[in-house]
């Protein structure tokens, strides 16, 4: 087995200018910058699914997309298969699109109304083209079944369709080309309960059909601990842990990784259990606090925290946190 | 309030055989089709259902603000009671917002998006508590401060010039419960106050709402599709399927117990923290055409235990115990 990381992600950060006023510009030299992703590094192996859990404002669907480059990191790079995305040349880049995919939250917009579910499947297969016609009506046959589809459906437009068939068709879209990493961005947060399980074993069929690597973004950490193998945890634009799914729920280091666990409400826990609320909202990250990004809302925060942000370290193998009182 | 008090009091909200149909292009939506609920006085009760259920449409029939297309066809609805289906909207304006309340998903819905928030909950004060009223602005404004500051509003006073769009999702959840319990209401509807919120803002959400209850000994209906909410924070549960009622009972019960092959798949269908290793058991389709209904048991298609007996229209009926469930495969 290949011991190289699929993904290998360094010290990738992505700002967002907002607009200011002339003055503001010019005069003050004053500019506001929205750091969405500040200094991430990790790593995803083949085979393997990584969890990417937070709240908002934490940066982790632009973390998915700043990997494909579907925002341009600011800082940082980004290696896929030891080559490197984020010097490629567009033409560069097109070819290694074909392995790295990614399917969207929401099965509303994420869909041209106006083309039929064939043509929409079709389409990565023509961009990427070298195939006759009759091999690509045959590739989109077979993954229009794979997903649960009907041919009879290939006709129709994407408004006669369900939110969760319409999530299908954009899983089948994303994996026609059968990639190899697939970036999953909150893909069944949009759907009825009973349906997110059907499309969250679908998803999970398909990874060992086709030996898919998936980053896993969701809000929702019981689905994304249920498919992933380990877990990271972004807090306004960084990371504050990660770890393997098992010893992250079982032994969470970082304040904040234990209190959103204990926040959820349990299906078997009949009446309320007495929790740690955190104070307050989450900062705009427009104005971050200094030092480490939580200790406002931190149970157990020092003076240090305020003045000094920690850094990611491993404590026990395989488990990384970023935490003074460590 | 003990349960078995419970039984002994005349419910404080009684909806018997509710029907609200929508008259739309394609033929008659039958939203919510024969359902009967009780609550009592300071519960908290849980409507679980999802896409189709009828679950919201049951409560704002009750709010009296369903309008066409729909219409409530038949049934009645009786708070502290009186049969409020028979109420002008004059009568409706005297209970809605002062006796019952109801929170939406999305705040941003209910808020007005070009009013600041002091005049919103200024109107609302004025409208239903004279004495406030004749108080004049100040008493006003002194109220409001307490009610954004009781829902953990920080810096309450110079925030209450702002508007809707200048406060995040959790806060404005948080003001339009506050808006909601302004007048101390002694029913609160809150429709999904979670799904749109951060998991550690709906604990604050949530743990608000549990607090208020027993300060304001209030009732509470929490819709939602969230069975965790159901489980820590109700008394009861009703699940809702295809516009009718398919389980009702304890929450303890239904949820560790579940009787309708509906509940069991859900339940069977959600991953669970604490046992990741357990495959879930995803329901298989999806629900049917509410309209042109077929005569038989609604979750008929989707049902891993159906017979060719269930092909007619399903009664609810009383188990054993406190609960009903809607299927005839279930012993008595």
């Amino acid at each position: 087995m290949n011991n190289t990381p699929l993904l290998n992600v360094q010290n990738v950060s992505k700002h967002f200018e907002l607009e200011s006023s002339f003055i503001d510009k010019h005069v003050f030299k004053k500019q506001r910058t929205v750091k969405a992703v500040s200094n991430i590094s990790l790593s995803i192996n083949r085979g393997e699914t990584l969890g990417l859990i937070g709240e908002s404002g934490c940066g982790k669907s632009t973390l998915g997309r700043a990997i494909l480059r579907l925002h341009e990191p600011t800082h940082g790079k980004v290696f896929f298969d030891s080559e490197e995305v984020t010097a490629m040349t567009p033409q560069q880049l097109k070819r290694i699109k074909r392995k790295m995919q990614i399917i969207f939250q929401d099965p509303y917009a994420s869909l041209n109304p106006r083309k039929s579910i064939e043509e929409i499947i079709k389409l990565p297969l023509k961009i990427h083209g070298s195939l006759s016609k009759k091999e690509m009506d045959q590739k989109v046959f077979d993954i229009t079944e794979r997903v649960g589809l009907k041919p009879q459906h290939l006709k129709r437009y994407p408004h006669q369709f369900s939110g969760g068939q319409r999530q299908r068709i954009g899983i089948a879209r994303a994996l026609i080309l059968q990639p190899e990493f697939v970036v999953c961005d909150e893909p069944v947060s949009a759907l009825d309960v009973s349906i997110q399980a059907q499309i969250i074993q679908l998803m999970a069929k398909l990874k060992e059909d086709f030996s898919l690597t998936y980053l896993f973004i969701s809000h929702d950490i019981s689905v994304v601990a249920y498919l992933s193998d380990r877990i990271a945890v972004m807090y306004l634009g960084e990371l504050v842990e990660i770890a393997d799914v098992s010893e992250l729920l079982e032994n969470p280091l970082h304040p904040y990784t234990k209190v959103l666990l204990d926040a959820i409400p349990r299906v078997e826990q009949i009446g309320v259990h007495k929790r740690v609320l955190l104070k307050g909202d989450i900062p705009s990250p427009l104005n971050p606090p200094a030092g480490c990004k939580f200790h406002t809302r931190c149970p157990s925060a020092m003076d240090k925290c305020s003045i000094e942000a920690p850094e990611l370290k491993e404590y026990i193998p395989g488990h990384r946190v970023s935490c003074h009182l460590l | 309030m003990k349960k078995e008090d419970m039984n002994h009091q005349s419910p404080l909200l009684r909806i018997d055989k509710l029907c609200t149909y929508f008259n739309t292009h394609s033929g008659i939506v039958k939203a919510v089709d024969g359902v009967s609920i009780k609550l009592y006085p300071g519960e908290c009760l849980g409507v679980v259902g999802e896409s189709g259920s009828g679950k919201s449409v049951t409560f704002t029939s009750v709010m009296g603000l369903i309008k066409k297309p729909g219409k409530i066809m038949s049934g009645t609805i009786e708070f502290q009671g009186q049969d409020i289906t028979r109420f002008t909207e004059r009568q409706y304006r005297n209970i809605r917002g002062k006796k019952i309340a109801m929170t939406l998903q999305d705040a941003l819905t209910a808020l007005n998006p070009s009013i600041k928030i002091i005049d919103q909950i200024s109107e609302v004060l004025k409208e239903h508590d004279n004495e406030i009223k004749s108080q004049g602005r100040r008493a006003i404004k002194k109220r409001a401060i307490e009610m954004m500051t009781l829902v953990g509003i920080p810096d309450a006073e110079n925030r209450l010039k702002d508007y809707p769009h200048q406060f995040s999702g959790g806060m404005r959840q948080r003001i339009m419960i506050a808006i909601a319990l302004s007048c101390k209401p002694k029913l609160l509807i809150a429709d999904e106050p979670t799904t749109a919120l951060d998991v550690t803002i709906q604990a604050q959400v949530l743990n608000l709402i549990s607090e208020i209850r027993k300060e304001l000994d209030m009732s509470v209906i929490i819709i939602t599709h969230n069975l965790g909410v159901v489980s820590e924070y109700t008394d009861r549960t009703v699940v809702m399927y295809a516009g009718q009622i398919v389980e009702n009972g304890l929450t303890r019960d239904v949820i560790l117990n579940p009787q309708h092959p509906y509940t069991k798949g859900l339940l069977e269908s959600i991953p669970r923290l604490s046992d990741l290793g357990k495959k879930i058991h995803p329901i298989p389709g999806q629900v049917c055409d509410l309209v042109n209904l077929p005569a038989q048991c609604r979750f008929f298609s989707r049902c891993s235990y159906r017979t060719e007996a269930c092909r007619k229209n399903i009664e609810i009926r009383k188990l054993d115990g406190h609960g009903e469930v809607r299927c005839i495969l279930i012993d008595e």
